[in-house]
């Protein structure tokens, strides 16, 4: 392989064998800009840009027509002295690759290929208005019903195919339903312009290339749009459950939230799956419903539809959960700090689903006699280890 | 949603209506335009944000806020381009409508998606994601003494090279406001809408710093910045192919600029030094950069 493209994708479609006797000839309008013998190729037809590698550095300025391919390969492999059979595997490659991007006369750009609609691309997961005030103007092709607890929720899709490829791999029922409430928009990166991506930053769930981080983030997201019982608030917080005891991790930005759920899981946490977790407002208890999450089979059935094979993960069991602590993620703050109640209110109050003025008093008194600390998660083993106790209060 | 709202009033019958509000005429970048309300605390917290951009005359394009059963549809050029449902959420759209067209717009300088700053006529490109504290990273250099250029694009002469102040208010939330050392009610008064404050403060400059915009500047540095976990800040310089690479990336204009832009870029890299900065702190990425340019002085 000689070059990659800007998108940082890969494009499994199949190339086109090149012959001995091709003579390769790159296209006027594509640009080239040498930097310390390597080499970056703008074609602006299409409007990406390619690094190419060290083999495609040094053959880009002979591509002008007049060398045949067996040529060249005799050239690489007298100047390096290579077996020739491995240069003319790799020049062949390469030539194949400016070819299938158009940059080569008489060469069109290839489509992406179909199959890698879902699995090979990655998908931006997000929350309706406000964030994303420019959605309802999206050109959305397909709208999917799922059951989520005891009321269906829509899933919005760019295309029908795309929505019955879904369909294929969710478990629980769905049903195509163009005006279902949308409660989650799934759109591949492509679809997205640049701009909207650059000022999703409030609204952004998850971006991912996995399909079945897709399926499972867009299951948790579902689960967090439902309303909450009556006494009852949600909060965007992870909770690491240990002995039957709750520790709440808060945090405002739900991309940090799932990353260092990753971590946490890593260093062997029972960390909840829900981004939006059900807290009990007159007891103070963690409430892990069962909806809030996708059963371990269901994750498993997801994950073999896609060809993969899941680790398997502990789950919290759905239950009641005492709280012990509130440690707020501040990824801009100090490694660690004591938060007095007031401002532990104040983060609270910004994590929360709610409106603030009904649950106010009783985040007051909730916070107000437990211990509220704030954490930059940044900082990932001290983190660690202040959830395992090993370190004090700060 | 957008049937229920009726018929989109065109631009004739929105020239022709009298509206409470306006903005007056708001030039941004490409984007010449005049925001227009029923509800003047809209048109007036609009201004406030975008009053570096305050123009004379006659805009091209007129936007207009309207209110209908119970939600707040902003209409354009005879469309329906947002829906929002309450006030708040149709002021922070339409900021955000604002900066978005303006990026959008056919401009004769390259725009790179950057923060800028920059000291003694020499400029520091900040090109990057959302995440990794772009914004936040900017206004922290600002209040440490640098000029500020933008937040968001550097505006690139293609003939010159040289970047140009964009100067729009910042969007901060109150973690960054805190750890800026600025007050909860740093931003532009949020009087008629409180709830403004949860989706981020709009803060115009010299809230960060009085007289901190800085005039046309040479780029000097090139700097992606990174959040790492639990990262001591470094610099490591990153080979200009690959500078070139990234900031093509970071282009919101070279598909209609075309081969002119990819040469500036080339010729932006090959001149000055690039580096991806690694941190998780905010003053320690603050000291990296003094150190890197003191450096190049040297």
């Amino acid at each position: 392989m000689g070059m990659s493209d800007d998108t940082g994708l890969t494009d499994a479609a199949p190339r086109r064998a090149i012959g001995d006797d091709e003579r390769p000839a790159v296209r006027a309008e594509v640009d080239a800009a040498t930097l310390d013998g390597e080499v970056v190729v703008y074609n602006a037809g299409d409007g990406r840009v390619h690094q190419l590698d060290r083999l495609g550095s040094l053959l880009w300025d002979l591509l002008d027509g007049s060398a045949t391919v067996r040529e060249l390969v005799d050239d690489v492999a007298d100047a390096f002295g290579a077996p020739r059979d491995d240069v003319d595997r790799d020049v062949k490659a390469f030539v194949a690759e400016l070819d299938h991007y158009g940059l080569l006369e008489g060469s069109e750009a290839a489509e992406p290929h179909p199959s890698q609609a879902i699995d090979d691309e990655t998908w931006i997961i997000e929350a309706p208005s406000p964030c994303a005030p420019s959605a309802d103007l999206l050109p959305w092709g397909a709208v999917v019903a799922v059951e989520v607890g005891s009321r269906w929720a829509g899933v919005r899709l760019p295309s029908p195919e795309v929505a019955e490829r879904f369909q294929a791999v969710w478990t629980r029922p769905t049903r195509l339903q163009p005006d279902a409430p949308p409660s989650v928009h799934l759109l591949p990166a492509e679809d997205s312009s640049r701009l909207h991506r650059m000022h999703r930053n409030g609204c952004l769930t998850a971006s991912t290339g996995d399909p079945r981080r897709l399926v499972i983030t867009a299951a948790r997201h579902l689960a967090a749009t439902l309303p909450a019982p009556l006494g009852t608030a949600r909060f965007q917080t992870l909770a690491v459950v240990r002995d039957g005891v709750a520790t709440l991790l808060p945090s405002l930005l739900d991309e940090r939230l799932l990353h260092h759920q990753r971590r946490l899981r890593e260093h062997g946490f029972l960390v909840t799956d829900a981004p939006a977790s059900l807290l009990d407002l007159d007891t103070g208890e963690l409430v892990v419903a069962p909806d809030d999450l996708l059963d371990p089979d269901e994750l498993d059935g997801l994950a073999a539809a896609f060809g993969h094979t899941r680790r398997v993960e502990p789950v919290v069991e759905p239950g009641r959960y005492r709280v012990d602590r509130w440690f707020f993620l501040d990824v801009f703050g100090p490694e660690r700090s004591p938060l007095p109640t007031s401002d532990a209110v104040r983060y609270a109050l910004s994590a929360a689903r709610e409106p603030a003025q009904p649950i106010l008093e009783a985040l007051t008194r909730l916070l107000g006699s437990i211990r509220t600390e704030r954490i930059n998660p940044s900082y990932d083993g001290s983190t660690v280890d202040i959830l395992l106790d090993r370190v004090g209060p700060a | 949603m957008l049937a229920e709202l009726g018929p989109c009033p065109d631009d004739t019958e929105v020239h022709r209506r009298r509206w409470a509000g306006r903005t007056g005429r708001l030039r941004i970048l490409g984007l010449d335009v005049e925001v227009v309300s029923d509800r003047p605390e809209v048109t007036t917290y609009l201004a406030s944000v975008f009053a570096p951009f305050e123009g004379r005359g006659a805009a091209a394009t007129t936007v207009a806020m309207l209110e209908r059963n119970g939600a707040f549809p902003v209409a354009h050029a005879g469309e329906w381009v947002l829906a929002p449902t309450s006030l708040p959420q149709a002021v922070v759209s339409l900021v955000w409508w604002l900066n978005q067209r303006s990026l959008e717009a056919p401009w004769h300088e390259l725009l790179v998606h950057a923060g800028v700053v920059a000291t003694g006529g020499r400029a520091v490109l900040l090109p990057g994601a959302p995440d990794a504290g772009k914004s936040t990273l900017t206004a922290a250099l600002v209040r440490d003494g640098f000029e500020y250029l933008s937040d968001e694009a550097a505006r690139i002469d293609l003939r010159t090279g040289t970047v140009h102040p964009f100067p729009r208010s910042l969007t901060l939330d109150s973690t960054s406001l805190a750890l800026l050392g600025l007050p909860p009610t740093a931003g532009v008064d949020a009087g008629a809408f409180p709830e403004i404050r949860a989706l981020g403060a709009h803060v115009p400059v010299d809230a960060l710093r009085t007289g901190a915009v800085g005039g046309p500047a040479a780029p000097a540095l090139v700097v992606f910045p990174r959040l790492v976990d639990g990262a001591t800040p470094s610099l490591t310089p990153v080979p200009p192919a690959a500078a070139l690479g990234r900031l093509t990336e970071e282009a919101l204009n070279l598909h209609t600029l075309g081969r002119a832009g990819f040469a500036l870029l080339h010729r932006l890299v090959a001149g000055r030094p690039a580096v991806e900065l690694r941190y998780s702190a905010l003053p320690n990425a603050v000291g990296a950069i003094r150190r890197a340019l003191d450096q190049l002085r040297a």
